[in-house]
């Protein structure tokens, strides 16, 4: 199905949730998340003369909307917002004691290709990155999720140190396995 | 040998870069006798697989836009048509 040959509007119909279940993970913010779809559609429709077809009319729709995030965190972001001595060293190392050994050592019981596919763990880590603080946040999803080399956070975040992203990025996801562990070890199925 | 520590730091490391080999060594001798660290490898692994999951949206809608959202971009996508 050729996008150019389809009502715009039922994109709005076929894809509109999913469209805005991507950003809201993104961006944590209704109205801008609301605001992002529209001008992934907005931009479709002028675009639509360029879409071959070949891809899936969502996977396009998807990809206009990534371009729209990464646009967005590009504008509303200032290198002091990735400056790591702002974010939380002593959180994490309090989970040491005085000679380096763990406090609370982490457990689980799983394998990574079952845990995958664990829709209450997938949902835990949904409520885990709202939960992170901004830009930690943007950093994790963009890098875990989205699967962008750090090279590549660099270039689109404007961060001038690589070290700066790495220190920012482990915090994140230190932060992140805390908070599976503890939302995991409430549940029903054991530890993550 | 490193501290639990210092193997976690090591461990985050290693996700977004290549270690020289000094410090795999040191990390892989550190995990050999540590089980907390390996485990906590495992929960790493976990994290970044799952996340790949995240990537697409799910075919099932988990959040849906509200019906005057919905309806305000549907004006708005006719009034940039017409």
């Amino acid at each position: 199905m050729a996008a150019a040959g389809s009502d715009p509007e039922l994109w709005l119909d076929r894809h509109g949730d999913a469209l805005y279940a991507f950003a809201l993970l993104r961006v944590q913010q209704p109205a801008l998340a609301e605001d992002l779809v529209q001008d992934t559609l907005l931009a479709a429709l002028a675009g639509r003369a360029d879409f071959s077809g070949a891809a899936q009319e969502r996977t396009w729709l998807i990809g206009i909307l990534k371009y729209k995030i990464i646009d967005h965190l590009r504008r509303a972001g200032r290198e002091e917002r990735f400056d790591p001595e702002a974010a939380d060293a002593a959180e994490f190392a309090a989970e040491f004691d005085r000679s380096g050994h763990w406090v609370a050592p982490p457990t689980h019981r799983h394998d990574p290709a079952f845990m995958a596919e664990n829709r209450e763990l997938r949902e835990a880590l949904e409520r885990c990155i709202a939960q992170l603080p901004d830009p930690q946040r943007q950093l994790f999803v963009l890098r875990e999720i989205d699967g962008y080399a750090t090279d590549e956070l660099l270039d689109l975040l404007a961060i001038s140190t690589a070290g700066n992203l790495w220190v920012m990025l482990s915090r994140a996801r230190e932060r992140m396995r805390c908070c599976l562990q503890a939302s995991w070890s409430r549940g029903k199925h054991g530890h993550l | 040998m490193v501290t639990c520590e210092q193997a976690t730091t090591l461990a985050l490391a290693a996700q977004d870069r290549t270690l020289s080999r000094g410090q795999r060594l040191r990390l892989g001798i550190h995990r050999l006798l540590c089980a907390p660290c390996r485990i906590y490898r495992r929960q790493l692994q976990i994290m970044r697989a799952v996340g790949a999951r995240l990537r697409e949206p799910p075919a099932m809608a988990t959040v849906t836009l509200a019906a005057d959202v919905r309806a305000r971009l549907r004006e708005r996508l006719r009034a940039a048509r017409s």
